[in-house]
């Protein structure tokens, strides 16, 4: 597992990231939407950000938290 | 292996074609082993989810070869990302299982107006509920699939999953699926990367006994560390070191180098091959599907056939999708890199004239949809624009209009200006998939390039004639509409009898059923019920002209309902149904549910009413209320919440309405036909609270206008509220001397539901004009009406409570009527309310003091709580729940 914090432009309701596991989704008064979750592999952080882009969110950073053991994720 | 149709949506069948697994592969009894035990739990849903190359398809191939259950397979592409095909390719999966399967849920997939795919999943559940045995669906690609509405069916589809079915669904990054719920629920089976890298032993059986090479444990254990057993790695670099003499320097360089992996070893396998087949690798990349002639055409060698059967032995990345070596593809990640380098070698007009090549190869083989895929991409519209004018010539003016829609989107204007005549079928495409504003746009840009042509050009002599009748069809509408009757039907008529000349049957129908309109607005209920006969007759001589029948249909419906002939208006609708769901003509199937609510309430059937009132509204497509099917729908919904005493509600709806679309003297944003009916409905609320005064207000404005229209329905309307209102004032002999001007005008067209509906006071009223001499034959036959229905209609609603148990709740009857498992908030109750009002977001943006997006932020948690996709829909269901109730206006 490895922890990402991505940043988005807008306000994003929980509501719509419900289909995703593992996530917390935090609102800012920039307006501005953090998400932080733990993510098993790439194809599960890249489900996350497919989701976003078919929402029209923009990106505004992707950062990865912790550095995984293994190396791989 | 492909069958194809000129408009048709086509369906590449290669798509459903189980990927054999290879005879030499590494067998991967431990995966295969996990999959089959997923089954045995009963698992809902299977999901491989890993990145490109990682053995997800031929894991699935392999675990369908040997799996007890029939497996029905589905290779999805981006194209799939539209809802009408997405679905129709499930049904053809499914079908590979059971031939007839889905079967009938097909016509409203693909008709003129797609239906929304929620309406069709659950008898599409149904049937596989009654499967006698079990079957496995996977959809392989999944990640291709983009946009909310799918993935947001698929995940109902995965809720109410029947045990007959099994999903699995192959992906590249996990689709926005409730995967975390099925996983808690232990009702998923899931392979991801980790689980699906080759072992150290699983490598070391690939690399000796797939590709042959006899290496050393100390070689095998360094490549597969580099790989991380990524499969398509180590099948790149065992593919490298094929033709490498000395196997073990290039594991050295490879595992020592820290260039990206793929760049590295695609160079490598491509630099192993002849020129000829680095060639064709790199220009056939272009394809999504090969076959030999295809290649041909796009190389102009000959030898394709041979370099596919060369290739496919080589073990490279090429993929069988039928069984008798015809198609084939190149595995996903293959080719991306190989158009990668493709763009790195050859120059963009060579890449362009590839394309142009594939587009001509697949329009000579009648492939049509294909074409224009590799003409768009080769930027050649002309041809496009040709295609489509083509294939529209042979079968517009019948349902098959949103491919052509399809095609011409993104056309530029240049183009289509030089193509009249697509260019009138395209705004004709768009008048009859309701884009009204933009067709009009569209039909007076025809015009002005039809004007550009010289004078004595034949075109434009034949196509300014069959615009003028599209216009004045168009425009025949829309002043049927609004009130200007004379003008609707002498434009109507005209229209008529010039396409019946040249013979534009579909076009000679359409202005028919615009005359029935206007006829019917006269009040000329025998002259109108004649039009929609005659629609019907000219629509029956083609069955391609269905939607036209279904939409004649309802009209005489309303007639035989106004006639009080329930049993033929009950007969109509049923045929009407029929045709829709026959033709997929959604829009007049929401029509036809809205008509039969009608019935069924004057039959006295409420519960039967509120039923077929929500089923109009799950067809109902449009949004807002200016659309005239949703408008008669509200209007319905309206008289049935009367019915059940709630005035107050439907004064709100009608204020909202109002509000929502502001009328008056210099206003001409609502149809004066829509204005009489809120009227109408408004006055028959007030009378309901016992406030004539107000009832006659709100009739006032109404019947001069009426009058000088010549719109006779609307002035018998009117009066006969009057009378009633006048009526309950006192005033008894004005209340007679307009119920006789009413009855005047209605007794010759046999009018009669006009007055049974308004129930216990207009019998006394019509028991007064008896007794004093006004109109008394025709009042008698309506008291006897009344006498044979033995009950009263609504007006009276204390004393239908007892039987009308749903009377006094604001909750229509549903027999499952669910609470939300996810309760609204309630400023999202604040919005619902304003909705169901009829105001714009932008107005609830005001009310409420709130930024418009904001309010676009509730309504999309509303729909998606409520789960909706529309307005009306969330009105529906809404008021389903109780979630809407009375509250006085603001």
């Amino acid at each position: 597992m490895t922890l990402y914090e991505i940043r988005v432009q807008e306000h994003l309701s929980a509501q719509r990231l419900r289909a995703f596991a593992g996530i917390t989704v935090g609102h800012d008064s920039s307006g501005e939407t953090t998400i932080i979750g733990s993510f098993p592999d790439q194809s599960a952080l890249f489900g996350l950000l497919n989701w976003l882009h078919d929402l029209g969110a923009v990106l505004v950073s992707l950062r990865r938290l912790e550095t995984p053991k293994n190396g791989k994720a | 292996m492909i069958e194809s149709g000129a408009m048709n949506t086509s369906l590449l069948t290669t798509k459903l074609y189980i990927p054999p697994p290879r005879a030499s592969l590494v067998g991967r009894p431990r995966l295969v082993e996990r999959l089959d035990k997923g089954l045995r739990l009963s698992h809902r849903l299977t999901l491989i989810s890993a990145s490109a190359g990682s053995g997800k398809t031929t894991l699935l191939s392999e675990w369908a070869a040997s799996c007890e259950r029939q497996f029905c397979w589905l290779s999805l592409d981006e194209d799939d990302s539209e809802p009408t095909r997405f679905w129709t390719y499930i049904i053809a999966a499914l079908q590979t299982a059971h031939s007839q399967m889905g079967q009938s849920l097909l016509p409203m997939l693909q008709g003129p107006q797609p239906a929304p795919a929620r309406t069709l999943l659950i008898p599409l559940i149904n049937e596989i509920a009654a499967l006698p045995e079990h079957i496995v669906l996977a959809l392989d690609d999944y990640h291709l699939v983009t946009g909310k509405s799918i993935h947001d069916d698929v995940a109902f589809l995965i809720d109410h999953l029947p045990p007959q079915l099994h999903l699995v669904i192959a992906t590249r990054a996990d689709p926005p699926l409730p995967i975390a719920r099925l996983r808690t629920r232990g009702q998923l089976t899931e392979l991801r990367a980790d689980d699906l890298r080759f072992t150290a032993d699983e490598a070391a059986a690939f690399l000796s006994d797939v590709m042959g090479l006899d290496l050393p444990p100390e070689d095998i254990a360094a490549l597969d560390a580099r790989t991380e057993g990524w499969i398509s790695g180590l099948h790149l670099a065992a593919l490298s070191m094929q033709g490498h003499q000395d196997a073990h320097a290039f594991i050295e360089d490879f595992t020592g180098g820290h260039r990206y992996i793929l760049d590295y070893l695609v160079e490598e396998v491509l630099s192993r091959q002849p020129d000829p087949a680095q060639c064709f690798l790199l220009q056939t990349s272009i394809l999504g599907r090969l076959c030999a002639p295809l290649c041909d055409a796009l190389t102009g060698e000959h030898n394709s056939a041979e370099m596919l059967e060369r290739l496919r032995q080589a073990n490279l990345f090429i993929i069988p999708l039928d069984d008798e070596q015809r198609w084939y593809r190149y595995h996903h990640l293959f080719g991306d890199l190989l158009r990668k380098r493709l763009g790195q070698t050859l120059s963009q007009e060579q890449i362009v004239g590839l394309h142009q090549r594939a587009g001509r190869w697949y329009e000579e083989n009648g492939l049509f949809e294909q074409a224009v895929k590799h003409l768009r991409a080769a930027g050649d519209f002309e041809r496009i624009a040709g295609i489509a004018e083509h294939a529209a010539g042979e079968s517009l003016l019948d349902a098959r209009l949103t491919t052509l829609l399809r095609w011409v989107d993104g056309l530029p204007e240049d183009v289509l200006y030089a193509h009249p005549r697509l260019q009138i079928y395209h705004a004709w495409a768009l008048y009859m998939n309701g884009h009204l504003a933009v067709a009009q746009q569209a039909l007076g840009a025809c015009r002005r390039a039809l004007e550009a042509l010289p004078e004595n050009d034949a075109l434009r002599h034949a196509w300014s004639r069959l615009l003028d009748i599209i216009e004045m069809v168009a425009q025949g509408f829309m002043s049927a509409m609004d009130n200007k009757l004379e003008e609707a039907i002498r434009v109507c008529s005209r229209a008529r009898d010039m396409a019946l000349e040249d013979g534009h049957i579909f076009l000679a129908a359409q202005a028919t059923e615009g005359l029935a309109l206007a006829q019917y607005h006269q009040g000329r209920l025998r002259a109108s019920a004649q039009s929609c006969r005659q629609v019907i007759e000219l629509a029956e001589q083609s069955t391609a002209q269905a939607p036209l029948a279904a939409a004649g249909c309802v009209e005489l419906a309303g007639i035989y309902t106004e006639w009080n002939d329930l049993e033929t208006a009950a007969e109509l609708l049923d045929k009407a149904v029929e045709l829709c769901r026959q033709w997929g003509i959604v829009q007049t199937l929401s029509e036809a549910y809205t008509a039969q609510s009608r019935l069924r309430q004057a039959r006295r059937d409420i519960e039967g009413a509120w039923e077929a009132l929500r089923k109009a509204g799950e067809f109902s497509l449009m949004e807002g209320g200016r659309s005239m099917v949703n408008f008669r729908l509200a209007a319905q919904q309206s008289r049935l919440n009367l019915q059940a005493g709630q005035p107050g509600e439907v004064i709100d709806w009608v204020t909202g309405m109002k509000a929502a679309f502001p009328f008056g003297e210099d206003s001409v944003s609502l149809p004066a036909a829509f204005i009489a009916t809120l009227q109408t409905i408004l006055a028959r609320a007030y009378l309901a609270q016992g406030k004539a005064k107000e009832a006659l207000a709100a009739l006032e404005p109404l019947l001069l206008p009426a009058e000088d229209a010549g719109a006779s329905l609307h002035v018998i309307e009117i009066c006969t509220l009057k009378a009633l209102a006048l009526h309950a004032l006192g005033d008894t002999p004005s209340a007679l001397a307009l119920l006789e001007r009413s009855m005047a005008l209605a007794e010759p067209e046999g009018y009669a539901r006009m007055y049974l509906n308004e129930g216990e006071p207009m019998t006394v009223l019509l028991r007064e004009a008896a007794s004093k001499g006004v109109a008394p034959d025709y009042a008698n036959r309506l008291l006897g009406v009344y006498e044979g229905m033995g009950v009263r209609e609504y007006g009276s609603t204390e004393e239908m409570a007892p039987t009308h148990p749903h009377s006094h709740t604001p909750t229509p009857p549903h027999p499952t009527t669910p609470s939300l498992a996810d309760p609204l908030t309630p400023r999202e109750r604040d919005v619902l309310h304003l909705i169901s009002l009829g105001l714009s977001n932008q107005q609830i943006a005001e009310e409420l003091v709130i930024a418009l997006n904001t309010v676009k932020r509730h309504t999309g948690s509303i729909y998606s709580k409520l789960d909706v996709k529309s307005r009306t829909q969330a009105i529906i269901r809404a008021r389903e729940l109780g979630l809407i109730s009375y509250r006085p206006s603001r």
